[in-house]
């Protein structure tokens, strides 16, 4: 956890955005949160069998709760995400090994 | 002949859950929340609701809820206008004839904003029943 901390605050970019760079992800330009939760998650999220629709209407969720990208959300906001979704974090947080 | 069976399968809850999970987010992401909802009832009808189907739900339910928030907000920011203390400027300004055809409108868009409320709060307890 204090490794994505540490390139949350350094690179400047959001919470699940930096757990995505700690996964691999080279860069996220061009990337969106579903593609690349796909992109370095695969394998977790096949053996989870998890639907992409279901990750794609999470991500709308988050983007109307916050008005911005999944990706630029902060640390708090995704607690308070979880708060309010605690199976669907739970499950995306499994996927993302957090 | 097999697909009108499969059809009456699918209307009666018959089909696997995914199929109707599947369906329950198309209709989300078109915002029809009905058949969203529709749909979710169906993959519950005849199965017990697996760990997808819970999490489907839940993203439905939120989905509604973020919709009532926005709206609920807006009422808030009405509500100053229309009902403004006497003390306010705002208090005489809505006196004023030129103002009331305004404060009308404002008016108008309350009631639709708490219809919509009702109308939202209604399909959210729907989904909600025997979850």
């Amino acid at each position: 956890m204090s490794k994505v901390i540490k390139t949350t605050t350094a690179g400047g970019v959001g919470f699940l955005a930096g757990l995505l760079l700690e996964k691999g992800l080279e860069s996220l330009t061009g990337l969106d949160f579903v593609d690349g939760l796909f992109a370095v998650s695969g394998s977790i999220l096949a053996a989870l069998s998890v639907n992409r629709d279901l990750v794609q209407a999470a991500a709308r969720n988050i983007e109307q709760m916050f008005g911005k990208d999944p990706l630029e959300i902060s640390e708090s906001e995704w607690r308070q995400f979880k708060e309010m979704n605690p199976k669907t974090a739970e499950w995306l947080e499994k996927a993302l090994k957090i | 002949m097999a697909r009108a069976g499969v059809l009456q399968l699918t209307k009666h809850g018959y089909m696997p859950q995914s199929t109707y999970i599947k369906a329950a987010l198309k209709a989300l992401e078109k915002d029809d929340l009905d058949e969203a909802v529709h749909h979710y009832k169906l993959a519950t009808k005849r199965w017990r609701p697996s760990q997808k189907t819970e999490i489907a739900e839940e993203i439905i339910s939120s989905a509604i809820g973020l919709r009532i928030a926005k709206l609920q907000n807006r009422l808030a920011e009405l509500e100053p206008m229309i009902n403004p203390s006497w003390r306010s400027l705002q208090y005489w300004r809505n006196l004023l004839p030129r103002n009331r055809q305004k404060l009308e409108e404002l008016r108008e868009e309350q009631r639709g904003l708490q219809e919509a409320i009702q109308v939202l709060s209604s399909i959210q307890e729907k989904l909600k029943e025997n979850a």
